[in-house]
């Protein structure tokens, strides 16, 4: 735990170094990354679908191993952690999903006092589980993400946009230094997905949070972020500042050169997957 | 809004749901103990009993294969009557399934009536048409395929009709388009979307059906059963073991050769636009239908080319045909005299209407009674035993994916063996009564109910997982917190399912002296009061209709 807040790296929320991963089956989605993320920065994350971007957010937080290099979150090196000093890292950095990842038949309340599960001890089903203030806690996160009303009601019943701010109140259980979103308005509309972007942007100003969020809508991304990192099979092939590039530059990211065609399999089976 | 300091609810209000499900949690413990008060259960005798068994296998250990002509032509019949019942039970379902099928039924009466049919076959345990007609006819395996063929369309004609409900409605608009009959549409636009489960379903049922053909020889309709039977009563313990290893072996392979058929056959279409791992046999196989294919339209050819999927498909359907025929010159059965020479099936037909108690009135009502609590005894007891083996044998909860698919194996290996052996087995070891039965049952209840819950995990959504671990939670939280409230629905809808299978066959193991309505069930056939028969079957049968409704209601309840 000495670790954790060492002082010369305590401006840098994420640092990371020539980080590559490689799955078993040969595919190399990260290949050689290396940036640092300064704290309370929000960065977009861009590049076609199978450039490496999910890859490169689901290493940060230790749901895939790095195959080589190192990341470093808030200071802990993610290649070198135990199990229990990774669960330490994941109770502060929160992670938004494209699929929601909520219970379908679990309340909005519960599902959102399943983030608090990280700082307790031993397993828990049902809301009358929690202790009372950590409902009161979801209540109130409910309440900013705009869904009091909801917070009985099965997840199963609200609208796509919905479930995506119950999840990002989840999140906030945590009270995360760090966010990371995956793709969290792809399968949204746009009205919706400019409310979430709105939503994330707005917290990350209120709790001075360290935002990574990956997308596909270039044109929010500009406006949104601070900065955007862009990915090409798995290379940053750009890195700048949000207010100091041009749109076309941004926009040669999507332009497809015919040597992604895997990622157009890649898409195509992602999509059965959902429909599945 | 202050949340801190506000009086405000912080958990659910009492919906008119949860006092349901209170009442349906309360009633099930409470029956669950009048059951087993009802049958004198207690957990010190089940020590007795256990060693009891491992007496038994002790005494049974090693098998004695000197009498193995006799065993492999027993076996061989109890294939054939299998492979003839389930062919004679596809033939028949064809048409029914096309009756009672929404889009290809020629009118809504006739679909009520075939639905019908289907339904009343499967309300009549095969043992006991068997029973039946090896009165009406001749004791012997023609007996047995009849009965087979008869109760086998419960299942197969369902699944049939589900399945050409299932098809895409546009080919068959296109073809009607086209100026077709409406026999040229089913044959051209639905046969064809429904073939490969239909011909899923006929081999699941194969299984079935040789497990269930196993023990026709108990009321005398050929096959391997009576000599487990016959062997145990005359204390020949050690070839009897030889007949349950030899039907053991043989059901296992048969079953992992129906799964590895079937699961080629489903697979296509679920793999259908995906990314399928590429082996060395597959890409050989793909590298040779390609070719087959370009030089098939090079040269104009109007006949289909050989590629592999072809030769599957054609050689399966030749074997099984090969087989029939095989089955029909070798099986024990004189056909003409089999048809003709019908001594009893008068009095049979007679007797079967009206159905009366034939002053069996109590006894009736306490047999059902009996055979129910039985049923609920095993269902419990199974289920329970059987959630944490289900647990391991699942791929995405177990660690080890290679462990999961290990015990996986082997629980599907023990659930091989017929709940009728086993309650052979468990009644010669401990004596007749329903709580050998019981134990029986309970034994085959685990095997089986750990693979359908296990079946029931693997089918889980991992996103809320994965979302519930990247916040820190443990393996345990994660597990209770998203995999479980997942799960309920499909364990309360299995359990159901579990309860009306163990009661259908709880009300037959009374044939082997395992208690329930079973020894009055033989016996009414035995002295030909087939009104009494009739009688029972139709009271199983409501039970069996009270248990869906109970069922259905609870299913709403965990949706």
């Amino acid at each position: 735990m000495t670790k954790v807040f060492s002082a010369s790296e305590s401006d840098a929320a994420v640092k990371v170094t020539s980080l590559s991963k490689k799955f078993p089956n040969g595919t190399l989605a990260v290949d050689n990354v290396s940036f640092v993320v300064p704290r309370g920065q929000v960065v977009a994350v861009l590049g076609l679908s199978g450039s490496g971007k999910s890859t490169l957010m689901r290493t940060l937080n230790g749901l895939h191993a790095p195959t080589s290099g190192s990341a470093q979150v808030l200071g802990t090196d993610i290649s070198k952690t135990s199990s229990k000093e990774l669960r330490t890292l994941r109770r502060q950095v929160g992670f938004i999903f494209q699929q929601f990842g909520l219970v379908g038949r679990m309340t909005c309340i519960e599902n959102v006092l399943t983030g608090a599960l990280g700082s307790l001890r031993g397993p828990r089903l049902g809301v009358r589980m929690y202790p009372v203030a950590l409902r009161r806690e979801a209540l109130s996160h409910l309440e900013r993400v705009g869904l009091l009303e909801q917070a009985f009601q099965r997840a199963d019943t609200l609208s796509g946009g919905q479930m995506q701010r119950v999840a990002i109140a989840r999140s906030l259980m945590q009270h995360p230094k760090v966010l990371l979103a995956d793709e969290p308005v792809a399968s949204l509309d746009p009205e919706s997905s400019t409310q979430i972007l709105e939503l994330i942007a707005s917290l990350a100003r209120e709790e001075n949070m360290t935002v990574l969020c990956s997308l596909h809508q270039v044109e929010l991304a500009k406006g949104w972020s601070d900065r955007i990192i862009g990915l090409r099979s798995g290379q940053i092939v750009l890195d700048a500042m949000s207010q100091a590039i041009s749109m076309e530059t941004v926009m040669a990211l999507y332009k497809n050169d015919g040597k992604d065609e895997p990622s157009q399999n890649m898409q195509s089976s992602q999509k059965l997957d959902q429909m599945a | 809004m202050n949340i801190e300091t506000e009086k405000i609810r912080t958990v659910p209000a009492i919906s008119r749901i949860d006092i349901q499900k209170f009442v349906f949690v309360v009633v099930s413990v409470l029956g669950f103990i009048w059951a087993w008060n009802y049958l004198d259960m207690s957990v010190l005798s089940f020590f007795d009993d256990l060693s009891n068994v491992a007496n038994l296998f002790k005494r049974m250990y090693p098998p004695d294969f000197s009498g193995m002509q006799r065993i492999i032509n027993a076996m061989l019949e109890t294939l054939w009557m299998a492979l003839l019942g389930t062919a004679l039970a596809a033939v028949l379902s064809y048409p029914l399934a096309l009756g009672a099928a929404k889009n290809t039924t020629p009118h809504p009466y006739v679909r009520y009536l075939c639905r019908s049919l289907i339904t009343l076959t499967r309300a009549v345990p095969e043992l006991i048409l068997a029973a039946i007609f090896v009165v009406a006819f001749n004791p012997g395996p023609f007996a047995g395929v009849l009965a087979i063929g008869l109760h086998s369309i419960g299942m197969i004609g369902r699944l049939f009709a589900d399945a050409i409900e299932l098809g895409n409605e546009s080919p068959r608009e296109a073809i009607l388009a086209v100026g077709s009959t409406r026999r040229q549409t089913t044959r051209s636009a639905i046969i064809p979307q429904a073939l490969p489960s239909m011909i899923a379903t006929v081999l699941y049922r194969l299984e079935i059906n040789i497990r269930g053909s196993s023990v026709l020889g108990l009321v005398g309709a050929g096959g391997i059963g009576i000599i487990v039977s016959e062997s145990l009563e005359s204390i020949q313990y050690k070839p009897a073991l030889a007949a349950v290893s030899v039907l053991f072996v043989v059901i296992v392979c048969v079953e992992l050769a129906s799964t590895a058929i079937r699961g080629s056959l489903l697979g296509d279409a679920a793999n259908f636009g995906r990314q399928t791992r590429q082996g060395f046999f597959t890409r050989r196989a793909t590298m040779r239908n390609q070719r087959l294919n370009e030089k098939a339209a090079r040269t104009r050819a109007v006949t289909p080319p050989w590629t592999s999927e072809r030769l599957f498909r054609v050689g399966l359907g030749a074997s099984f045909g090969f087989l029939v025929v095989v089955a029909i010159f070798s099986v024990d059965i004189n056909w003409w005299q089999a048809v003709l020479d019908t001594p009893r099936i008068n009095i049979v037909l007679k007797q079967l209407f009206p159905p009366s108690f034939g002053g069996e009135r109590s006894g009736i009502f306490k047999g059902i009674l009996e055979s129910f609590a039985m049923a609920v005894v095993a269902a419990v007891l199974g289920i329970s035993l059987a959630l944490p083996i289900s647990v391991a044998i699942s791929r995405n909860i177990n660690k080890s994916a290679f462990l999961a698919k290990v015990y996986r194996l082997l629980v599907l290996a023990l659930r091989a063996v017929p709940e009728l052996i086993v309650a052979v087995i468990f009644v010669s070891a401990m004596g007749l009564g329903p709580v050998p039965g019981t134990l029986a049952l309970t034994t085959t209840v685990i095997f089986f109910s750990a693979k359908l819950f296990g079946d029931a995990f693997e089918e889980v959504n991992s996103a809320p997982r994965e979302a519930v671990s990247s916040v820190g939670a443990s393996r345990a939280q994660e597990f209770v917190s998203t995999v479980i409230p997942q799960f309920i629905p499909s364990f309360i809808s299995t359990s159901f399912y579990l309860l009306d299978v163990y009661f259908r066959s709880s009300t037959i193991l009374g044939i082997v002296g395992g208690g329930g309505i079973g020894y009055l069930l033989i016996q009414s056939i035995r002295v030909y009061q087939f009104d009494v028969t009739a009688t029972i079957v139709i009271s199983v049968f409501l039970m069996v209709l009270v248990i869906e409704w109970v069922g259905n209601w609870v299913r709403g309840l965990y949706r």
